[in-house]
């Protein structure tokens, strides 16, 4: 989809170059019309100099041999005269007109004038102007005076005219166009730093949108803002009443549970109050999933590990296990922070439980080009029993549901997995290079 | 082993007290916050487990109250959630393992065992002394192998001194790890204890394995424990 911003330069360039075209159009038309007119008025002052200039003589028209135009004195000058009688004979033609073939002249009345265009070898104008002249015996003799100019010159002005208008013409097009393309870019900054700042929300160098915008759109980072906090407090609530909830599901499971323990009595009630817990635990923790929500910030991965880490080596003290954490202080994850806890607690977890000497953590960044978040890679190996085929078939491939337990690895391992598809990623499950479980986790850059 | 036990829900405050009690431990119970903080810093207690949901003061917040305090008996934490953010901020806060609710009691027992255990140095839940032998999980207590029959006061007083071997522990301290905050407390008794045990363990009288130190209190005798070799 094209941007507002290609959207208003297309429509803004088009209607520019539209405007121009029909500026040129009338500029043209306008030119041509005035050098017409220009042309005629010459014609015409030609024709009243012969007239000053020409004396009857007899029944014909005499004209001096220096004519006060020079152009008609000049062969192919351009400009050209010929004097007919009443009978269509030439009696006079300029200097100028020796070697042209005569054009075709109408005869005109007294006063009758006629502009034409003629093209024979030449495209030449003519004004044709009818006279009368009266001979001291008081008799008229009626003479056709044409003044022809060949149109070359004319053609020149207006080629020359044309060309340096068009070649303005264009000159304005770029200009105006990158006129536009600052006049829009300064016009649509607000929306482009809504752009960024949005941006920055989303890699979590923001809580929210608190820069400066126009009134225009003022409004509508107000609202986000409102959207984004109501967002936050929804989730926030929706973890609440899940934490209620387990609470006031599991403590009276816990009861029935330890009352059912003791009396052993049945053991089919101990086997269904153990499914109902696994039920609980593993739907409550589903529920709880916030998977990748819009506005997410940016958090750090190092200390959490570290935390984690610390926690486990103080609970799992005995078993004097060592764990090699290879994580750069600057990696970090676009993700709620109680869903990196679950997944690299639930995962650390297992490896304790299940280690014999040594756990290997490594963390490492995904990044892609043209991607605003940037992704992570969990890898961690173990040395103790490994995790079977069918129970990673069971929680890889079927989607199993980990209340249809898998020993030691079950629930904590389904939670890793429903939490590591909700933020699109990858889990993978196999052998470390010393026997053990590897579990690797990818959640990609976007 | 004096245990404090605070938890907002009767059933399983009462449930668990019942357990503990048979399992030999002098129970303390709080069902709020500020009451379980009061107990905790006031009494000797040797271990606690403290539910995180409670009312007028978190679990989190008697743990780091009571670490301010330099308490440094160990704490077992409850949770209903299970969230990794509630454990970690509980083990942060100066608890030492957590169960998530709902827990079978075997497990419970287990763990607190560990973290007795833990908490006085020992790797394994057998404490060893010459012929003399501790077991924390089993709750009994043998020489050469052969199981002495004792009854629980008795194994509870070789317990706490056999897990203090390098204190001289008082009559007073004994009483109150044995017994509960509102038992009717007679010193006199610790006495019949120490005698019974002296002559269930050592009948010749030729080990002497409880030394007095008068006006003082009861000792293990360590050095003479181990210069005798077990059979």
């Amino acid at each position: 989809m094209f941007s507002i911003k290609r959207r208003l330069l297309l429509v803004g360039s088009t209607v520019i170059l539209f405007f121009l075209l029909i500026t040129a159009f009338a500029l043209e038309k306008a030119f041509r019309s005035v050098a017409d007119q220009a042309r005629d008025e010459r014609l015409h002052a030609n024709i009243y100099t012969l007239l000053a200039a020409a004396d009857l003589d007899g029944d014909s028209l005499q004209l001096p041999e220096m004519l006060p135009e020079q152009r008609l004195m000049l062969p192919d000058s351009g400009l050209y005269a010929y004097v007919l009688d009443n009978n269509h004979t030439v009696i006079w033609s300029s200097p100028s007109a020796i070697g042209l073939s005569k054009p075709q002249i109408e005869l005109m009345s007294p006063g009758e004038e006629m502009m034409n265009t003629i093209n024979s070898e030449k495209e030449l104008q003519i004004l044709q102007f009818g006279v009368s002249w009266q001979s001291y015996d008081q008799k008229d003799y009626q003479f056709t005076i044409a003044v022809i100019e060949d149109s070359k010159g004319y053609n020149q002005q207006i080629a020359s005219y044309r060309k340096n208008l068009y070649g303005w013409l264009a000159a304005l097009v770029v200009v105006l166009v990158v006129v536009q393309i600052y006049i829009l870019r300064w016009g649509l900054s607000p929306l482009a730093k809504v752009e960024r700042d949005i941006s920055d929300i989303e890699s979590g160098k923001n809580a929210n949108l608190d820069g400066n915008y126009p009134k225009e759109i003022n409004g509508i980072t107000r609202n986000l803002n409102i959207l984004i906090e109501n967002e936050r407090r929804r989730q926030k609530q929706y973890q609440d009443t899940l934490a209620n909830l387990a609470h006031s599901l599991k403590t009276p499971l816990a009861v029935l549970k330890n009352e059912v323990d003791a009396r052993e009595s049945n053991s089919i009630m101990i086997e269904q109050v153990d499914r109902i817990n696994s039920m609980v635990e593993y739907q409550l923790s589903r529920a709880a999933l916030s998977g990748r929500i819009t506005y997410t910030s940016a958090i750090k991965v190092l200390p959490i590990a570290e935390k984690l880490i610390s926690a486990l080596d103080k609970v799992f003290v005995d078993k004097k296990l060592i764990c090699v954490l290879e994580c750069n202080q600057d990696i970090q994850i676009n993700a709620v922070e109680g869903d990196l806890m679950e997944i690299l607690g639930n995962l650390l977890e297992n490896a304790y439980k299940w280690s014999k000497t040594t756990i290997n953590v490594r963390i490492s960044q995904l990044d892609e080009a043209g991607s605003r978040i940037q992704g992570i890679k969990i890898v961690i190996d173990d040395d103790g029993p490994g995790i079977n085929q069918s129970s990673i078939e069971n929680i890889l491939i079927r989607g199993g549901r980990a209340d249809t337990t898998t020993p030691g690895h079950g629930i904590g391992l389904a939670v890793v997995k429903d939490l590591v598809d909700s933020y699109m990623g990858i889990l993978d499950i196999g052998v470390s290079p010393v026997g053990g479980a590897s579990i690797s986790i990818e959640i990609p850059p976007r | 082993m004096r245990i404090l036990v605070i938890e907002d829900e009767l059933h399983i405050l009462n449930m668990l007290a019942e357990k503990l009690r048979d399992e030999g431990y002098a129970v303390d119970t709080a069902q709020d916050g500020d009451e379980g903080y009061y107990l905790a810093s006031e009494y000797p207690v040797d271990i606690a487990i403290i539910d995180i949901g409670l009312p007028k003061m978190t679990g989190i917040e008697i743990i780091k109250k009571i670490r301010e305090e330099g308490k440094n008996f160990p704490v077992l934490i409850l949770t209903a959630r299970g969230k990794w953010q509630d454990k970690v901020e509980g083990l942060d806060a100066g608890a030492d393992d957590y169960l998530v609710k709902p827990f079978a009691i075997e497990e419970l027992m287990a763990r607190l065992n560990a973290l007795l255990r833990r908490s006085k140095g020992f790797a394994t839940s057998t404490v060893d002394y010459g012929p003399l032998s501790l077991d924390t999980k089993a709750q009994t207590v043998s020489v050469n192998n052969q199981i002495l029959d004792i009854t629980a006061y008795e194994y509870k007083v070789m317990e706490y001194l056999m897990l203090h071997p390098s204190e001289v522990v008082s009559k007073t301290v004994l009483t109150d790890h044995i017994y509960e905050q509102d038992y009717d407390r007679d010193s006199n008794v610790i006495e019949v204890f120490v005698g019974r045990l002296r002559k269930k363990i050592d009948p010749d009288n030729t080990i002497k394995p409880i030394e007095t130190l008068r006006g003082r209190g009861y000792k293990l005798n360590t050095k003479a424990l181990e210069s005798i070799s077990g059979v």
